[in-house]
């Protein structure tokens, strides 16, 4: 199924946004150019995402067959049967870094020792109005505002907020969204002090407000850390938004999204060069520190460039 | 159970919808028991690498011969 476009028709003005696409914006409109605008992607990108994909349908899958009343054993074969159809086609590389730490074998491991590390979760999947489980939660909803070029007479475009929440669950007597991450790198108290102030947690905690129609105090990080020798590493943290803190993420995001217009307006995306040394060096940098004369070739030579349907689209339904 | 490498790779070669719920015990388990190794400190099974076919180097066949070692002895 074809998605719609997230921009305006014409034009590079996205009116639906997702904590990918904000996130790139917030960290480098260059970053945010070449990804969302462009579609350059990493040539190694394809292992990490399909990867996360894998991971957490089985999470999912085990979620909600606990939710139905299946014990741990029965639900973690469910998970693994039908994670091993899913990646029986997928045979990454397994010279390179990406490959080695994620590839089928890694990813059964860290399901399986997930599963089993919380076979006894107090963390309980919450009943949906509808009486489905709240797993794998899509969400988009509309701002009451929207970009400035559009006509506000006739009630223009709105700005919508999309996204996949990948479970909301009690615990502790809270309604909590979990997000689940995988990571090489060790979750310790630098991993988890990344998620606040954050974007992705902030919307995450309005959006599961909305979807829920509940109060949610914050989000319930689930970090996997892939190992190749030791045991995987399992850390659970825990980042909350008062209602002032949510509400000025939202007065933030209006200006966010009007930079972004100006942005696509002008047709130019500038650098935050104080942001290239970020979460390890940024994935450009190596194109943005050449002159801007050569910039096209290095780009060529170390990514490829996605078909307008295969790129990140807010609106592309799981 | 799977307890080597040989077994798990056969059954991870298998079309996941033929598994049995035995196989699928035996991958599960396999899992089970490469964490309780390395939890202990033992070294799990790593993945294999994709080395490409293993070919043995014959260097007389290319007409090379291995150098001769150089012996340098200090203060000779």
């Amino acid at each position: 199924m074809t998605a719609l476009s997230p921009f305006l028709e014409g034009t590079f003005i996205q009116y639906a946004w997702d904590s990918t696409c904000l996130g790139l914006l917030k960290t480098c409109p260059r970053l945010y150019y070449y990804t969302i605008i462009c579609g350059w992607s990493p040539k190694d990108e394809s292992i990490h995402l399909r990867f996360g994909i894998e991971y957490h349908k089985a999470l999912e899958e085990y979620d909600d067959a606990r939710f139905g009343g299946r014990g741990h054993e029965e639900a973690v074969r469910v998970s693994i049967r039908n994670l091993l159809v899913r990646i029986s086609d997928w045979n990454p590389d397994l010279s390179s870094r990406a490959g080695q730490y994620k590839n089928p074998r890694t990813l059964v491991q860290l399901v399986i020792d997930y599963l089993d590390r919380y076979k006894d979760d107090p963390a309980k999947t919450v009943k949906r109005e509808d009486g489905s489980p709240a797993t794998e939660v899509s969400f988009r909803f509309e701002l009451d505002w929207g970009p400035q070029c559009v006509s506000k007479v006739d009630g223009g475009t709105r700005y919508l907020l999309c996204g996949h929440l990948d479970r909301i669950v009690d615990f502790n007597d809270q309604t909590l969204v979990m997000d689940r991450k995988t990571t090489t790198t060790t979750p310790g108290p630098y991993y988890m002090d990344q998620w606040s102030p954050n974007n992705q947690m902030s919307l995450y905690t309005i959006a599961g407000q909305v979807v829920l129609n509940t109060v949610i105090k914050g989000v319930v990080i689930d970090a996997a850390q892939v190992l190749l020798e030791k045991p995987n590493n399992y850390v659970r943290g825990f980042t909350y938004r008062t209602p002032a803190q949510s509400e000025e993420w939202l007065t933030d995001l209006r200006y966010w999204l009007w930079q972004a217009e100006q942005y696509a307006t002008i047709g130019y995306w500038p650098q935050n060069d104080t942001a290239c040394g970020m979460y390890g060096g940024c994935r450009f940098r190596g194109v943005c520190s050449r002159d801007p004369s050569v910039r096209e070739r290095f780009l060529e030579a170390d990514f490829v460039k996605l078909d307008p349907e295969s790129r990140w689209n807010p609106l592309k339904v799981r | 159970m799977a307890s080597d490498q040989n077994d798990i790779d056969l059954l991870m070669s298998l079309d996941p919808l033929q598994l049995t719920k035995m196989d699928l015990d035996a991958i599960i388990a396999y899992h089970r028991n490469q964490r309780a190794l390395r939890e202990s400190g033992a070294r799990g099974a790593k993945p294999k690498k994709d080395q490409g076919p293993s070919v043995a180097l014959d260097l007389e066949k290319l007409g090379l011969k291995p150098a001769t070692p150089k012996i340098n002895r200090r203060g000779l």
